[in-house]
């Protein structure tokens, strides 16, 4: 029997070559390309982490671990790293939360659906640099701040959202559920109206309710949506730097302060590249974890649900 | 050859002389124009008009200018231009780049240069180390308080108050009728009042090189700036300083201001034109004084223009020839005029506007001018002093440990 099999394989791998090989030619400008814009920059970033470089002189001198060492003795960076985390898991579990049922509503027969759906899904269109410009208006600790104005309208004191650690960091989670949920309500939109319309019927038949109907049918339907979506509200939100730049610049203090602007400022504006690069690679090595353990967790979701 | 293989020539003779003239224009030289490049932080409409006059003074010189979008932006450009060995053949120093491009050795070395003259020594002490010159600055820049005089009569009031205490009084009266007394912006820069409130403690001290000792390293933040510290602090305690401002734009200050919400903010010839089309009827005066000294203004020597160390020797030359320009009377008639800034050469006496002809005449032409212009990293002390004294102001913090924070910070580096 192995003797028969091997040479199978054999034929099965050589039949393969041409196809193996057409797949080589079409994957190969991508292959360049990530190698030329991602590959060779964190390789040359991990060497950068190793010395002293300033950005101006070429001269630079190895340092080993030192700029590694600097990162785990400095707070500002560690509170750095703490509210990317509390932005990143918020997000995506609050935007998770709340697309799912707006995605239902979109998806159900009602007048004026069109409007309603490409109405939320605008909201992201626009830069998060100039939403967050915006929003600094909306939120404005002052008493002609536009949610200031309203709030005394209707006889409430002034809140000072931008000025305290606290509410900053609010206002800047709830600008970034505003305008994202839109767009992953209209991805889930997608998935629900792949759903064979034969499973509700059937379920309608043996008496199940709106709620059964969501939790038994629609809910393990959407799996794989759900996995695209808090996979891309991850790794965006590991990554955020436009609006809390531009709605608070990292303010008060430093609590709104995200990795990201950490290693732009040390690295670049504060001519410590070394330092930076550092950051950089420990940035990346904890992305890769934090989105190995979602996909774990998400495969064992469709495992279970499949 | 028939046609349709003369007329493919032509073509691939056109589209080879498109791909290469662009590299040619690059090149920096013809046979009768020097061509060099000038990385501008100063914006179009502040210094354009220095560009075209020079170049019609010397037309065998050609500027291939671009200016820099902000001041951030500016420096970490012009780092990597510098970091990849294509520096521009001049460029400004800035106060947040001086020390690291001085320290590249990026710049050439402007000491004997006979352009530099008319310009008081005094003000290349930024743009020096070692005994070189690095940068020559030609203007200056000034600030103060601008005043709702409706406001502050209306508090009883004539004219901003000279002292802190004052200011801080004045300011509960006005908060108490409902308007806003006082905001600054301090989320992108170091406080400007307290600014004041250190140059008037120098003052006091007939200091004459403030910050000098700390960056010497003979004496500390806690030391030399205690007591405009422990003043500010006050002011935050009474109010005079809100937490509010904390999370508040210059733009959004200004509006406040010119809605006539506002009673006092810290403005310069910037917003000289925006206040006239405003209407609104405003006095300047200059920033209020710690206890016993006499007020004084913000501002000090502006960018200096600098030229590349590795350009060669006939860019260097051309460069000089557009550093003489700048320091002549026609290039700072053009570039004080444009900018509002105040010429520091002798060669031109720049005539301010009448709203703000106190501020020069009374103060920065008496040298009663300071601001912070770090002796090392600029912008990673700017960044922890806005962080501290946004805590400061939230409260989270004291004086003591906003002090110790820049003396550690300033160690470290």
């Amino acid at each position: 029997m192995k003797a028969q099999l091997m040479p199978h394989r054999h034929h099965t791998r050589a039949a393969n070559l041409p196809d193996n090989l057409s797949a080589l030619w079409f994957l190969l400008p991508i292959i360049i390309v990530f190698g030329v814009l991602t590959l060779i920059p964190l390789i040359q970033t991990f060497f950068y982490s190793l010395t002293d470089y300033d950005g101006y002189s070429p001269n630079l001198n190895f340092i080993g671990l030192q700029n590694y060492v600097t990162i785990f003795q400095d707070p500002s960076l560690l509170q750095a790293l703490g509210f990317t985390l509390l932005y990143a898991v918020s997000t995506t579990l609050i935007i998770t939360m709340l697309a799912i049922p707006l995605a239902i509503t979109l998806n159900s027969a009602m007048w004026g659906r069109g409007f309603a759906r490409s109405l939320f899904f605008f909201l992201g269109v626009p830069s998060q640099a100039i939403i967050g410009l915006v929003w600094k208006f909306i939120f404005s600790p002052l008493d002609t701040g536009v949610l200031n104005k309203f709030l005394a309208g209707i006889g409430l004191p002034s809140v000072q959202w931008l000025a305290q650690d606290n509410t900053a960091k609010m206002c800047v989670i709830i600008v970034a559920v505003w305008m994202q949920v839109g767009w992953h309500a209209t991805l889930y939109l997608a998935y629900l109206q792949i759903i064979p319309a034969d499973l509700y019927e059937q379920s309608m038949v043996d008496g199940a309710n709106g709620m059964e109907r969501f939790m038994h049918i629609t809910l393990p339907q959407l799996v794989p949506g759900i996995a695209v979506s808090m996979f891309l509200l991850m790794t965006g939100g590991l990554k955020i730097y436009d609006l809390p730049y531009t709605l608070t610049s990292g303010g008060p203090g430093t609590s709104t302060n995200t990795i990201t602007q950490a290693i732009i400022l040390r690295g670049i504006a504060q001519s410590k590249y070394g330092l930076g690069s550092a950051l950089a690679t420990l940035f990346t090595i904890a992305c890769i974890l934090v989105i190995v353990l979602q996909m774990k967790a998400t495969n064992s979701l469709e495992k279970r649900f499949a | 050859m028939n046609v349709r293989s003369k007329m493919r020539g032509l073509l691939a003779l056109g589209a080879a002389a498109a791909v290469v003239l662009p590299f040619a224009a690059c090149g920096s030289s013809s046979a009768n124009t020097t061509t060099i490049s000038f990385y501008s932080y100063f914006a179009k409409n502040q210094i354009g008009t220095v560009v075209d006059d020079f170049e019609k003074a010397n037309p065998d010189i050609k500027l291939d200018v671009s200016y820099g979008q902000n001041p951030s932006q500016y420096v970490q450009t012009l780092q990597t231009r510098l970091a990849g060995g294509k520096p521009p053949t001049v460029f400004n120093l800035t106060m947040d780049n001086r020390t690291d491009v001085m320290n590249s050795g990026a710049a050439m070395d402007l000491k004997n240069e006979s352009f530099t003259k008319g310009i008081d020594p005094a003000n290349f002490q930024l743009f020096q180390q070692d005994g070189k010159t690095y940068g020559m600055p030609v203007t200056a820049w000034f600030s103060g308080m601008f005043y709702n005089k409706k406001i502050l009569a209306a508090a009883g009031y004539k004219t901003l108050p000279a002292s802190w205490d004052e200011f801080i009084a004045m300011s509960k009266k006005i908060d108490a009728s409902g308007k806003t007394a006082y905001l600054e912006d301090f989320n992108s820069q170091p406080s400007p009042s307290l600014a004041g409130l250190l140059g008037s403690s120098y003052g006091k001290k007939n200091d004459t090189n403030p910050d000098n000792d700390i960056w010497t390293g003979k004496a500390t933040f806690s030391e030399n700036w205690k007591e405009a510290v422990n003043e500010w602090d006050q002011g935050i305690k009474e109010g005079a300083i809100p937490q509010k401002s904390i999370g508040v734009s210059g733009d959004q200050i200004k509006n406040e201001f010119v809605s006539g919400n506002l009673a006092v903010y810290r403005s310069g010839p910037w917003d000289i034109s925006d206040l006239a089309q405003s209407g609104i009827d405003y006095g300047v005066a200059p920033m209020p004084a710690v206890k016993g000294a006499k007020p004084w203004i913000t501002g000090g020597p502006d960018q200096g223009f600098a030229i590349a160390a590795k350009a060669s020797a006939k860019e260097q030359a051309a460069g000089k020839k557009f550093l003489t320009f700048l320091n002549s009377k026609q290039g700072l008639k053009d570039f004080t005029s444009a900018a509002g800034t105040v010429s520091l050469s002798s060669k031109y006496s720049s005539t301010p506007a009448k709203e703000i002809a106190s501020l020069v005449n009374d103060y920065l032409k008496k040298n009663h001018a300071y601001w912070i212009n770090w002796g090392k990293s600029p912008t990673a002390m700017s960044t922890t002093m806005i962080a501290e004294q946004q805590q400061l102001v939230q409260g989270k913090i004291t004086t003591s440990q906003f002090l110790k924070a820049l003396d550690d910070k300033w160690k470290t580096l």
